[in-house]
């Protein structure tokens, strides 16, 4: 027996075992409460009743010999905890903030009295001093009071400390982060990119994880966010808002010196009207066992986007609906939907930063997100969890105009029709089950097991030239060839994990140790096989936790542990078939044909290795987390992140020549490489973990080695408050530093990127600081009620490092005998040589609310970059120039600028 | 097909409010442990108030009391609710780009 087949075999026996045990839930979206209750002398009292008071009506146990009391299964809410025996004062604590995946500790002290008499005591601390894993939450204050917005997950993820553009602890921007809403995953199968849309006002609360994660989290190099919607209980509730602005409430930010440097910041997108409303009830159907929430949104803006596009329109309505149940005190069902339909008018089409009106596109995208979810508490001991999740949904791009377009080769432009046509059909599918056991042996254990399995799938066609399927190429106005491309992609994505884990508790220190096996197949529905068949994909997890005080409030943390990017279709799409031979026709001035293609470039097939590792992340981290108040925590992490397993594509058997080319920054000449051989090796793309591969000369001597690498390494302090007392606030500063030679921003860096395809792109100045390093950062966001005046104030400010940028010169054909200009783009400096402005920005909400009995209505104001400031956010790389817009914009002149001051206003009534 | 379907579960569930429960559902035969439950669940409601209130701060009581459709409010907040969702119906289908690629 092989290691691989007696690998897999361990593999499937843990399938099994997981499938015959009745057991716990993947990806938590509850919390538990649990603790102890002794008398006055410090003796532990069995036989204690617990009751424990949320939002769906109350449950009740019993201590047990030891004392202790559990509660699991908890949706994030606020609950309220009562003990009661005979004999003694009852004693209750309010306020007991379950939040996701958290375990509150807490433990109360009876003293003898009346059973009719009752003490309340103070809460239980917040500070799971049990968990290895470092979290920042978004709560629902600071997604309701402070002016932050947005409808994917992502937009939301980056007021977390640590995460910028989208890019979470140095990770793949992005596509490196699972998102998960309701035990969904949103990501689109493809690339990874948030692909569902939802409406903010939905959201209960936010969990960003991702450091010190438990082996049930998978899928993920960057962070998870791991987001719960709100739930109908035994209130009734009901939100009703309203939001609009238009471009009188917007303001200009461009200095003349900017518009200088780069004329087309001039056409930056102006919102022309924005109007979104959300309706939602929630409440019971039959009290303490069946509750309804509902919501609707409509949501609509109209803009002029950057460029000679004038009129873009978007229109979503979208509905959401929720049913929980509770046939039994120990079983809870919830049933969720959502249908939206997303409609877009004026989506830049082909021509890109040239499109004109006619040449855009329109968007139909509507998509189904389903959430079935099954808890059941099975004795004292047991949790089970199981959920049935997933989506369907598409983005059809149709242009405006279907007639084919004309690229004139001495004006650059681009007349006629276009936009280009592309249809992406996804549908994701995800079956999860877990089982949660308590026991005790050496200490107490959480033990947890688990097991997902997923299929997803992936529909591309790709026109890039329209309907038509070709384009037309002038020069002077004079038609000369009719080119012919496009291309059609099927992929699915087959996942198989399993995991184990336990949290071990002995005194104060608990052991959270767990192994993840994920089991990923790529497979091609054209081919019919499996194409992508990585190794299995081994995450140990080791964390340990130390009660400091012994009293809760205190914890120091370690964790070492190796995370595993998601499935995605784009690491072996380009090993199907599908692409569309490259046709160049000739024709006469008056656009006829003029004769047989004199070009034909095949499509062909990428090879893929047979020997291929995921993509993973090995971290290790140690964090003190501390309460400082009642409601007040500190915490401090220190974070390393390496990253491997890249996967790219190289090209087998290639030769190098190397060739001498001269630097127009310094005047300086340097080596390059030019492609020797590429009329033999031209379709030897190759896709596998490029780490080892040896590019060559002509000779077949060595010339470099490829050495992927991507570390991150952070100190991140935080200091954060929940809403109470009118105040709610998170404060956080983070030092931190990327560096390797693969980029964190978007997908290409990974999965369909040219860079390792040659010497010049793998290997000149490839190593430095990586695009999404902020050195420094800061996050404040606070809520404060103004006593008497009853209004709120919520602000979130910014201020962090800017982001590094490169001089690169772009190459010609004839000096390095590449196809593609981002094969010929050659770095001129160590990477991240150059950084951009350091950013500051304040965005803050006014809102005054009015109180009729429990009836609350607010108006407010939004006001994005308060004080209208205009750091430059971007800078143009390429040297000595480049043209955008058809303005010539030399290197180093800005290309992107921070957003102007707008204002948003607003209504609203909760209940 | 799917329009229907979708347009139809929709339009069913915009009525749940209305088929809300009111009032609580009338207990059951009481058992040992309901009753017990059902003690600790008014102990915790009635008293003090501070705890029963703080704990049912998030959940709103003003919609807790029985016949909260039947009252000012509750009937607003119906027809916001119906208006609000019938301006979003009428927007799907009014509003909707079809694709000529899947027709």
């Amino acid at each position: 027996m092989t290691i691989g087949s007696m690998a897999r075999t361990i593999f499937f026996c843990l399938i099994a075992c997981v499938a015959c045990v009745p057991l716990a839930a993947a990806q938590t979206q509850t919390g538990t409460v649990e603790g102890k209750v002794l008398d006055q002398q410090g003796a532990v009292l069995p036989g204690v009743n617990v009751t424990l008071t949320g939002p769906r009506g109350t449950q009740t146990t019993v201590t047990d010999a030891q004392g202790m009391f559990r509660f699991v299964g908890l949706e994030p809410a606020t609950y309220a905890l009562k003990a009661e025996l005979t004999g003694f004062l009852s004693e209750s604590q309010p306020d007991i903030v379950v939040g996701l995946g958290k375990t509150v500790s807490a433990e109360f002290s009876l003293k003898v009295g009346g059973v009719t008499e009752s003490v309340e005591v103070t809460a239980a601390s917040t500070v799971d001093v049990k968990s290895s894993a470092t979290h920042t939450n978004i709560s629902n204050e600071m997604l309701q009071l402070t002016p932050i917005y947005s409808s994917t997950s992502t937009g939301l993820l980056n007021y977390a400390p640590g995460i910028n553009n989208s890019s979470a602890y140095g990770a793949q921007a992005s596509y490196g982060n699972a998102l998960l809403m309701d035990g969904v995953d949103t990501r689109d199968p493809q690339g990874g990119s948030a692909w569902t849309f939802f409406n903010q006002n939905l959201i209960q609360e936010i969990q960003v994880g991702g450091l010190g994660a438990p082996a049930e989290y998978g899928g993920f190099t960057g962070a998870i966010i791991n987001t719960v919607t709100k739930s109908g209980g035994n209130a009734f509730t009901g939100l009703f808002s309203l939001r609009y602005t238009n471009d009188s409430l917007a303001s200009s930010n461009l200095s003349q010196s900017v518009l200088t440097a780069n004329p087309s910041l001039g056409e930056s997108a102006v919102t022309n009207k924005l109007m979104d409303y959300t309706v939602q009830m929630g409440g019971p159907l039959k009290r303490d066992k069946a509750f309804f929430f509902a919501s609707i949104q409509r949501y609509e803006a109209t803009t002029d986007p950057t460029g000679p596009i004038a009129f873009s329109q978007d229109i979503s309505p979208r509905f959401n609906t929720k049913f929980t149940l509770q046939p039994s005190t120990n079983d809870t069902i919830v049933l969720g939907m959502q249908y939206d339909n997303y409609n877009v008018q004026g989506r830049q089409g082909f021509p890109g930063s040239q499109a004109t009106d006619q040449q855009t596109v329109t968007e139909d995208a509507p998509e189904w997100v389903w959430n079935a979810q099954w808890r059941k508490v099975i004795g004292a001991k047991t949790f089970l969890e199981a959920k049935f999740t997933g989506y369907t949904g598409y983005y059809y791009l149709d242009p405006v105009d279907p007639s084919p377009f004309t690229y004139d080769g001495l004006t650059g432009e681009y007349t006629g029709g276009g936009g280009g046509l592309e249809y992406e059909d996804r549908s994701r599918n995800q079956a999860q089950v877990a089982v949660t056991r308590y026991a005790e042996a050496f200490g107490r254990h959480a033990l947890k097991f688990g097991a997902e399995i997923e299929r997803s799938h992936v529909g591309t066609q790709y026109q890039p030239y329209g309907p038509a399927g070709f384009y037309i190429y002038a020069y002077g106005g004079v038609p000369y060839y009719r080119i012919n491309y496009g291309y059609t992609f099927h992929g699915d994505n087959k996942r198989m994990s399993a995991y184990a884990q336990d949290q071990w508790s002995a005194g104060r220190l608990t052991m959270n140790l767990g192994l993840r096996l994920d089991r990923i197949r790529g497979n091609s529905p054209d081919l019919n096989k499996d194409v992508y068949t990585p190794n299995l994909a081994w995450g140990p997890r080791i964390g340990a936790a130390f009660d400091v005080t012994g009293r809760g409030g205190s914890v120091i943390r370690s964790f070492y542990g190796r995370y595993y990017e998601g499935t995605a279709t784009q690491f072996f799409i380009s090993a199907t078939p599908g692409i569309q031979d490259y046709v160049q026709t000739p024709l006469n001035p008056n656009g006829t044909v003029a004769g047989p293609p004199e070009v034909v470039t095949p499509g062909f097939t990428y090879g893929m290795s047979d020997d291929i590792s995921h993509p993973r992340t090995d971290e290790f981290n140690v964090a003190w987390e501390n309460q400082v108040t009642r409601t007040a925590r500190l915490t401090v992490t220190g974070i390393w992140r390496n990253t491997g397993n890249f996967i790219n594509n190289v090209i087998n058997g290639s030769q190098w020549r190397p060739v001498t080319l001269t630097n127009s920054l310094t005047n300086t000449t340097f080596t390059g490489y030019n492609w020797a051989n590429r009329s033999t090796t031209d379709q030897n793309y190759f896709i596998r973990n490029v780490e080892d591969y040896q590019y060559v000369d002509t000779s077949g001597n060595v010339i470099g080695t490829a050495d992927p690498r991507r570390n991150y390494k952070a100190f991140m302090l935080l200091f954060d408050s929940s809403f109470r007392r009118r105040i709610g606030y998170q404060l956080s500063y983070v030092l931190a530093k990327s560096e390797g030679n693969i980029d964190n921003t978007g997908f290409g860096a990974w999965l369909g990127g040219v860079q390792w395809g040659s010497p010049n792109t793998a290997l000149i100045n490839s190593f430095g600081e990586l695009t999404n390093s902020r050195r420094h950062e800061i996050k404040l966001n606070v809520e404060y009620n103004i006593p008497k005046v009853d209004v709120m104030l919520g602000g979130v400010y910014t201020a962090e490092s800017g982001r590094p940028y490169t001089p690169f010169q772009r190459y010609s054909t004839a000096q390095l005998n590449l196809p593609s200009n981002s094969r010929k783009e050659i770095l001129l400096e160590p990477r991240g040589s150059e950084r951009n402005d350091f950013y500051n920005n304040i965005d803050l909400r006014a809102e005054k609310a009015f109180r009729v009995q429990q009836h609350r209505f607010g108006v407010f104001a939004d006001i994005i970059n308060l004080f209208n400031t205009a750091t430059v956010t971007s800078r143009q790389g390429r040297v000595p120039n480049t043209t955008i817009s058809g303005n010539t914009v030399l290197y180093g002149a800005p290309t992107g600028v921070q957003l102007a001051r707008q204002v948003t206003f607003g209504g609203r009534w909760s209940f | 097909m799917t329009r229907a379907s979708s347009l139809a579960i929709i339009t069913a569930l915009i009525a749940l409010p209305a088929a809300a429960s009111d009032t609580p559902t009338k207990a059951s035969t009481p058992t040992l442990k309901a009753s017990m439950q059902h003690i600790v669940a008014r102990d915790v409601a009635a008293k003090p108030a501070v705890t029963a209130a703080r704990a049912d701060r998030q959940t709103s009581p003003a919609g807790s009391s029985p016949g909260f459709f039947k009252s000012g409010p509750g009937m607003v907040a119906i027809a916001v609710m119906a208006v609000g969702t019938g301006y979003a119906l009428y927007s799907a289908s009014h509003d909707r780009i079809h694709s000529p690629g899947k027709q």
